[in-house]
């Protein structure tokens, strides 16, 4: 697993778009993990009269918002927030999905049938209407269930991809060995199909963290996904509405860090998905 | 023979075409009723061409797949009859290595651990010891123990063949099906695994059923022969006996067309008439009829079925072959 | 018999991040009018990549290097461009691959895929070309070529496909047709038939083949000369009857040796010991030395051409060393 882990790196790293893509992400995650001591409190609000949306400026390096809170923080807190969400929902949804798409694949008959049957509608039902039908229940999601609803929401088409996968390899003369020498159904999809199947799933994780990131930064926009006083991007672009153009930075600011991080993150996984392009190996 | 380690008889498996919709299509008859017994230490050759359901006869003995029928004793027990549980342990004694070097071998295990799976799913060893046994079954089959960390993309298709015979014999079996092991390697290095086969065979005693296509590999590696054409066993017997004084015409055909090496003495070659019949369609009676250049051949070649008759030293299942087969 | 074909000093190189190197290094043949010559060789010695170099025909990164030259009558193949050397694949010579089911077109029906054939090099409707494919058809013995031209590859057998690449190859009637393991894939006794069909072809047409196989069987039957390839290099060349008569190079000596046999006294295999060496690490002088059983100090020096017999040499220092003891 490491050496996967390893090996993955060292191919997106010699890829161009690879390096910018994994540059840009480590910055975001290095100055979400160890900026924030350092940093004003995203949630005070020094001074709302005189110091409300001031343009950046030498001690407030993005400005202020409208209640005076420090801008900067609040980005880099919010980025706290969003990777998160989206490393908890995303693991959750390829767990999920690995596991269906392993199973069905290997088991075939009706397990695999009824599997994707179940697979089928769900994805008929767009994503966010299922999160929006949650939201109206409960007024707003608060954190944990918003990772677990969007975690649990986002696991169909990777299981697809991996029961794709599970079918190519399962034909192949090593899983019948396997099985000769007597090994159990759990053994062969953990020890044997599993591993094999990393390439493409490394692909979808990637991809699927851009996503979500998307997905939250919308809900919070609509007010229904994290709430104030937690900073977050998509609210930060909610709260900064009536000021767009008399105070831009408020929005450019969050909007800026959704784009280059949802963008570093697609670097990332196009640099992988072209490594694995079996043409290349 | 004293008791053979295998007796299979009648065995029969179809292929039966998959989903909702195309039910109706008749099945491949892949194998439709093939009997034949291995003796302990011995070798049994199964040779055949494409579609003839040798390759499925060596995964049904191992059930890697379910018979439709039949019945397979190994070592005093009946195969097909066994739960999966009691099945486990009868895996030790029966294994298969395969002909693709190339797909035989998991791309993500280093080669140590894949011949050590045996170890670790029966539990044969300590995981102390594991190393230490691993080491000893690379260097029994040729190879440096030093290979155990590598990755098989980083050996040669004779070097995985090796890799996957360190693999089936790590459980200790007494019997292994022998899928085409050489086919797909050059002609030097099919001399190294064949000398490696007959060797382990000699040494710890082991009985092969050996698929193949090659009939000069046959004659090499095993001392009784079985001819099989589309799903049944046409011919059977001492390899030398069939090879020589081949009774069935398939096995003659089959003889006539092999190239010989050696521009002074080539043979007339037999060639046969018409395509392979697909084995979802098998003709009536005897299924070789439609491309049967015996003389005698009527209309009871269409309508009955021959059995396996003895004939001299061998046993064929043609109605007008004579006892002592012509000569090649 | 005049020269057909006359490949010389051919170095074919592949040039990678991984390195630098030579699969073919330095081939010399003659393929004469109506001759079958066999290249005899194992996987990684460059056989295909010879033969692949005739139609300029070769995959990415490689090259063909300065000092080859392919002649094919007056013809100098290597200085041919765009349509002067489009002309001559197919027209002059022909080619049949190995797989017969990669090698055709499976959208494609068979029919159209041979009149394309036809189509390419004369000046014919496609009605005219279905007509002739039909008339290619009978002739490699395909039955019911009327119904058959509507098929699809994976409608046929393979026995069927590859007598179906016979017949785009032979479509323009080449002086010339390469045969790169065209039986490999294909069962003993539909390879007989394809044999069959070739060397009836062969002999109506008087054309040239040069077949590239593995098996020695075949080139025993069906070659006029043979020419054993290791390592990127033609190490011994001879009439068919003479070289299976006294094969004298280590290696083909090493090839008899380890091949089981259907007639004759069952003899234990003797292998070659080691593997084949690989094309960016080929052995200093010659090349099979670290896999001879016969080798000598010497062997690490670049071994000359020995003439063994009238028309049979090898590249090998045992035919010199007794010429000067």
């Amino acid at each position: 697993m490491k050496e996967s882990v390893r090996h993955a790196l060292r191919v997106t790293w010699a890829r161009p778009e690879g390096r910018i893509g994994l540059i840009i992400l480590a910055i975001i995650i290095v100055a979400a993990l160890l900026l924030p001591p350092l940093l004003q409190d995203p949630r005070a609000q020094p001074d709302i009269l005189n110091g409300s949306l001031r343009p950046p400026n030498s001690s407030h390096l993005l400005g202020t918002d409208h209640l005076s809170r420090d801008v900067f923080s609040r980005v880099v807190h919010g980025a706290r927030v969003s990777l998160a969400v989206a490393a908890g929902a995303v693991a959750l949804s390829i767990t999920l999905g690995a596991l269906i798409g392993l199973v069905a694949g290997y088991a075939g008959g009706w397990i695999d049938a009824g599997a994707m049957r179940l697979v089928d509608g769900a994805m008929a039902v767009p994503r966010l209407f299922l999160l929006l039908l949650i939201a109206a229940v409960m007024d707003h999601i608060p954190l944990t269930l918003l990772i677990l609803a969007i975690g649990c929401t986002g696991w169909f088409g990777t299981s697809r991809l991996v029961r794709a996968e599970v079918l190519r390899i399962r034909q192949l003369e090593f899983v019948r060995s396997a099985e000769a020498l007597g090994a159990r159904r759990r053994r062969i999809i953990f020890r044997h199909l599993l591993p094999n199947v990393l390439g493409p799933l490394a692909v979808a994780t990637t991809l699927a963290v851009g996503d979500v990131i998307l997905l939250e930064a919308g809900l919070s926009f609509l007010g229904l996904g994290v709430q104030p006083p937690t900073p977050s991007w998509g609210g930060m672009i909610l709260d900064a509405k009536p000021d767009i153009i008399s105070a831009p930075w408020t929005s450019l600011a969050p909007g800026v860090a959704i784009v280059l991080t949802v963008l570093s993150v697609n670097l990332v996984g196009e640099a992988l998905r072209d490594a694995l392009d079996p043409r290349e190996s | 023979m004293s008791t053979p380690i295998l007796t299979v008889s009648d065995l029969v498996k179809h292929y039966h075409a998959t989903g909702l919709f195309n039910r109706s299509a008749p099945p491949v008859r892949a194998v439709d009723g093939v009997s034949f017994e291995i003796g302990q230490g011995e070798t049994l050759a199964l040779v055949g061409e494409s579609g003839c359901g040798k390759t499925s006869v060596g995964r049904t003995i191992l059930r890697l797949q379910e018979p439709t029928s039949g019945k397979a004793v190994f070592e005093g027990q009946d195969v097909f009859a066994l739960d999966h549980r009691a099945l486990r342990p009868l895996r030790r004694r029966m294994q298969i290595i395969f002909q693709d070097p190339y797909g035989s071998l998991n791309p993500r295990m280093t080669i140590g651990d894949a011949i050590a799976e045996g170890l670790e799913i029966h539990r044969l060893a300590p995981k102390a010891e594991i190393p230490g046994r691993v080491a000893a079954l690379l260097e029994e089959v040729g190879l440096d123990p030093g290979f155990a960390t590598r990755y098989p993309h980083e050996f040669s298709g004779g070097q995985r063949q090796r890799i996957g015979i360190a693999r089936a014999l790590a459980v200790e079996p007494a019997f292994i099906v022998c899928d085409e092991p050489v086919s797909a390697l050059d002609v030097s290095v099919q001399a190294q695994v064949l000398n490696l086969l007959m060797s382990l065979q000699q040494r710890r005693g082991l009985s092969y059923l050996f698929i193949a296509h090659d009939l000069a590999v046959v004659r090499q590696i095993a001392k009784r022969v079985a001819v099989m054409y589309l799903g049944r066993i046409v011919e059977i017997g001492p390899t030398e006996e069939v090879l020589e004084r081949p009774r069935h015409p398939y096995t003659q055909a089959l003889l006539s067309a092999v190239p010989e090496p050696n521009p002074s003495e080539q043979r007339d070659r037999i060639v046969l008439r018409g395509d392979l019949p697909s084995p979802s369609r098998p003709p009536s009676g005897c299924r070789f009829n439609t491309r049967c250049f015996h003389p005698a051949r009527n209309a009871r070649c269409t309508s009955e079925v021959p059995e396996l008759r003895q004939l001299g030293a061998s046993s064929a299942a043609c109605h007008y072959a004579s006892d002592s087969g012509a000569p090649i | 018999m005049s020269t057909l074909l006359k490949i010389e000093n051919l170095r074919v190189s592949f040039s990678t991040a991984a390195g630098h190197s030579q699969p073919v290094d330095g081939v010399n043949l003659t393929v004469a009018r109506g001759e079958t010559l066999a290249l005899v060789g194992e996987s990684g010695c460059g056989k295909s990549l010879t033969s692949l170099a005739v139609l300029r025909l070769l995959p990415a990164p490689g090259r063909i290097d300065e000092g080859s030259r392919i002649t094919l009558g007056d013809t100098d193949v290597l200085s041919l461009e765009g349509e002067a050397l489009r002309k001559i694949r197919g027209r002059r010579i022909g080619m049949v691959f190995q797989d017969p089911m990669t090698s055709l077109n499976p959208v494609f029906t068979v029919g159209d895929q041979i009149a394309e054939g036809i189509r390419a090099h004369f000046p014919v409707s496609r009605r005219e070309a279905l007509q002739r494919a039909e008339a290619r058809m009978v002739e490699v013995g395909i039955p019911d070529p009327r119904e058959r031209l509507k098929a699809y590859p994976h409608q046929l057998s393979g026995g069927m496909r590859q007598r179906v690449m016979i017949a785009i190859a032979l479509s323009a009637e080449p002086e010339l047709l390469i045969a790169d393991e065209p039986t490999t894939a294909l069962d003993v006794t539909v390879q007989a038939q394809i044999l069959e069909v070739l060397d009836r072809l062969r002999q109506a047409r008087g054309m040239a083949v040069l077949l590239i196989t593995h098996d020695l069987g075949i080139v025993a039957g069906r070659a006029d000369r043979v020419a054993v390839m290791y390592a990127g290099r033609i190490v011994e060349e001879a009439p068919t009857a003479q070289l299976f008569a006294k094969p004298s190079h280590p290696y083909t000596r090493g090839l008899f040796d380890s091949i089981p046999r259907l007639t004759g006294p069952i003899r234990p295999l003797t292998p070659i010991k080691g593997m084949v060496p690989s094309a960016t690490a080929w052995p200093q002088g010659c090349r099979f030395h670290p896999r001879c059983p016969e080798v000598m100090p010497v062997c690490t020096k670049e071994p000359p051409i020995a003439s063994v017999e009238p028309e049979h040499w090898m590249r090998c220092w045992l035919g010199v060393s007794r010429d000067q003891c």
